[in-house]
């Protein structure tokens, strides 16, 4: 029975299966990602165990995360299990061996990586050169689409030790869900209700509905989700109970000026909801950006930072360029943008990824090599190196 | 009773059988100790204060939201107050079931479509499909050409109370950067009888260049000084605090988008021809040549003559987002030792209409002590 079940794992047509599976997964994934936008067609298509398409053609398909993962198994079952093992077949077990790895990586990744980016504002310099206001540091970075909401104690300036909620218990707060958040260490419990995934925080007028309560005369308006879900100003509504039953509620958006704040148990308790941070072992400090544009064009051809990467007092100056990243503490910090804030001082940012499996690709690439060479290395040198033909036995 | 609302009132009255808190009860897991604090703390701040505009230095009156749109009222119609959200808020004299305002939303203010739908749905209609809102007619507006929405029927779109046989008509002008909508309600033979009135006060709106009601020009300066210069104010403009890179900086009243600043570098800044060129490239446009750049008008600034550039067209910037319709007038001065940049930037129309005012604020230019 184990038998039968392995056979059909490694059988040719189920890998036949499964690569057309993802081809018909690209081109429709692709097609939506027009309207739908890249975010949503990547969890669509191929973060998703199905996919249920509505158009343009009806269709439920195995999503991409079930397809690679079975794909992964069938090339691990097929080229080691079913394949004759034999010096022939040695190469052929060793791509196997590099193809399956390089789906595990895509795999850890998915599940144990954070990204996100690091915008850092340029030193501000007078006409002669000397630094006003230096470049900003920071030691965190920025998800580009996982929420959290955070609670803080207001009177903590540095070393602030945020309570965190995450984006799982935040996004499926809507349609009359809620969620009563407490913490030990809270002198009060929060309530958070109506998620909007795209909505502003506007002074509430006559001729529209608001996706929720009005707070002194401001409520949240919903708009469309916008395919660049980076453009989505999420929102939601917060309700804080202390134990004398005073009840205080507030709108909470990623674009609010300042966090909600509660008094509760002599302090002053701040709250917002943000875009996940993630932790670095290090602060990036940006000493100078540059960039340089194509002739008569302002697009840039190559842009660079000048870093101070300062950790555990230790300074060093870095450079990082475009396709010649900075790999530190398990993170990876890509030049990736630059632009100017709303003060209109230029910043650079940067795309930073931590990823457990950052290197698997390209060992699994060398796995690969091995086993073609291993695979066709004899048969160019029989091409080459042809074997002489046996003596002709005279007649 | 729909499947959705059925869950939303059931999870409410389990709501209220739990007692006061709503929905199922979790502690709190996630902790993290960070450097500093996300965002600072105005203990007590209110939704305006967190979500409002940003409260800028007060002006001299300009900042009345009325002042950022001049109009001609139509005859036989009367200006109220306004509000903060209505820019204008007018209605044919005495009639108390009629009204007319223009209100202006950031953001795109949700959109051409939602807003059209959101009009219809006052009146009990059935939305209208994107080819179908496509299809709509368009009128002059503010040099552009806005969606023209016309509903009639039970409407219901201000206190909630049904008023049949009312009327709407209302344009609308949506993009990225803000919707403006002209909306006018009144019973139907109201509306029917105002039509023309409501075209003419459509096509009469206009920026407001310092212009008072009815057509009195105003042309009020005031003396300013900043970073080692001094100048002129011109009218509608308000000196705002200097930014990183932008030693003088000036909002223009009545377009939030638009404004004028001044950038000292060292040296000569990269020079006259190649900042022009770099400016004019930011609009996709050729550099200039030799005749070009000489037939450009020139002026006194500083007592150095300078050439002024005005451009326009869709705009790149730094950060490789282009924006539509915008327009930049500048002037470079390059010193001894170093150079002073005056540009005033935003929508076309609108740095095109400030020129005068430009050029007589980079004239008036002095060193300031």
């Amino acid at each position: 029975m184990i038998g039968k079940i392995l056979d059909a794992l490694g059988s040719f047509w189920l890998v036949c299966a499964l690569l057309l599976n993802l081809a018909l997964l690209t081109f429709f994934g692709t097609l939506y990602q027009v309207e739908g936008g890249l975010y949503e067609a990547q969890k669509l298509y191929f973060e998703s165990w199905y996919v249920v398409q509505r158009s343009p053609v009806p269709l439920i398909l195995p999503g991409g995360l079930f397809s690679m993962g079975l794909l992964a198994i069938s090339l691990l079952v097929g080229g080691l299990w079913r394949i004759r093992k034999t010096w022939r077949t040695a190469g052929v077990i060793v791509i196997h061996v590099g193809m399956a790895m390089m789906l595990a990586a895509a795999f850890v990744k998915q599940y144990h990586s954070e990204d996100g980016y690091l915008a850092l504002a340029e030193p501000v310099k007078d006409s002669r050169g000397n630094v006003i206001v230096p470049g900003e540091e920071s030691d965190d970075f920025t998800s580009f689409h996982r929420l959290e909401v955070a609670i803080w104690d207001a009177a903590q300036k540095t070393e602030v030790q945020e309570l965190l909620i995450p984006h799982e218990q935040i996004i499926d707060l809507t349609e009359g869900r809620a969620r009563t958040f407490t913490h030990p260490s809270l002198p009060f419990e929060l309530e958070l209700s109506g998620f909007v995934e795209n909505g502003r925080a506007m002074p509430k007028g006559p001729n529209w509905q608001a996706a929720g309560p009005t707070v002194e005369g401001y409520a949240l308006l919903a708009m469309e989700r916008d395919k660049d879900n980076e453009r989505n100003i999420q929102g939601l509504t917060a309700r804080f109970r202390d134990p004398a039953g005073k009840q205080t509620e507030a709108l909470l958006s990623i674009l609010e000026r300042y966090p909600a704040s509660f008094e509760a148990g002599g302090k002053t308790w701040a709250v917002s909801l943000r875009r996940q941070r993630f932790q670095m072992p290090f602060t990036i400090r940006l000493e100078d950006f540059r960039k340089e544009d194509h002739p008569g064009l302002t697009m840039a051809r190559a842009f660079e930072s000048d870093i101070i990467k300062v950790q555990d007092g230790r300074e060093e100056k870095k450079l990082i360029q475009m396709n010649d990243p900075l790999r530190s503490g398990g993170l990876v910090l890509f030049q990736s943008s630059f632009g100017e804030d709303d003060t209109g001082r230029p910043f650079s940012q940067f795309s930073v990824v931590r990823n457990p499996s950052d290197h698997w690709p390209t060992i699994s690439w060398y796995v690969i090599v091995l086993g073609m060479l291993i695979a066709f290395a004899p048969r160019l040198w029989r091409f080459a190196f042809p074997p002489r033909g046996r003596p002709e036995v005279p007649a | 009773m729909s499947h959705r609302n059925a869950t939303a009132a059931l999870l409410g009255l389990c709501a209220l059988a739990c007692g006061e808190s709503a929905g199922p009860r979790v502690e709190i897991e996630a902790a993290r100790t960070a450097t500093r604090a996300f965002k600072p703390v105005l203990p007590g701040a209110t939704s305006p204060q967190r979500f409002g505009p940003d409260e800028r230095p007060a002006s001299d009156g300009a900042d009345d939201p009325a002042s950022a749109i001049a109009y001609d009222l139509p005859p036989g119609w009367e200006a109220l107050r306004g509000t903060r959200e209505r820019l204008i808020d007018l209605r044919p004299a005495g009639d108390p079931e009629a009204s007319c305002y223009v209100t202006f939303l950031p953001g795109g203010g949700g959109g051409l479509e939602p807003n059209v739908n959101r009009w219809i749905g006052q009146f009990g209609g059935e939305p209208l499909s994107g080819e179908e809102i496509a299809a709509l007619p368009t009128h002059a507006m503010l040099g552009r050409d806005a969606t023209l929405v016309e509903v009639q029927g039970n409407f219901g779109g201000m206190d909630g109370a049904p008023r049949p046989g009312f009327a709407l008509l209302g344009l609308i002008l949506s993009d990225p950067s803000g919707g403006i909508f002209l909306k006018f309600t009144a019973p139907a033979a109201r509306v029917a009888a105002e039509r023309t009135n409501f075209f003419a006060l459509a096509s009469s709106l206009r920026l407001d260049q310092g212009e008072a009601e009815g057509g009195e020009h105003t042309h009020e300066e005031s003396a300013g000084s900043a970073s080692g210069l001094a100048f002129a104010v011109p009218a509608g403009w308000h000196q705002s605090e200097p930014r990183p890179m932008r030693e003088v900086n000036f909002t223009i009243a009545h377009s939030a988008e638009t404004e004028c600043y001044i950038t000292r570098l060292g040296g000569d800044g990269g020079g006259l021809l190649p900042n022009l060129n770099r400016w004019r490239g930011q609009f996709g446009e050729q550099p200039l040549s030799s005749d070009e750049l000489a037939a450009l008008e020139k002026v006194t600034m500083l007592g150095q003559e300078v050439t002024v550039l005005e451009v326009g067209g869709d705009f790149t910037g730094m950060d490789g987002k282009p924006r539509t319709n915008q327009g930049m007038l500048g002037v470079a001065w390059i010193g001894n030792g170093e150079s002073l940049f005056v540009k005033l930037v935003g929508a076309k129309d609108v740095v095109h209409a400030e020129r005068a005012n430009f050029i007589a604020f980079v004239q008036s230019l002095k060193e300031d002590g």
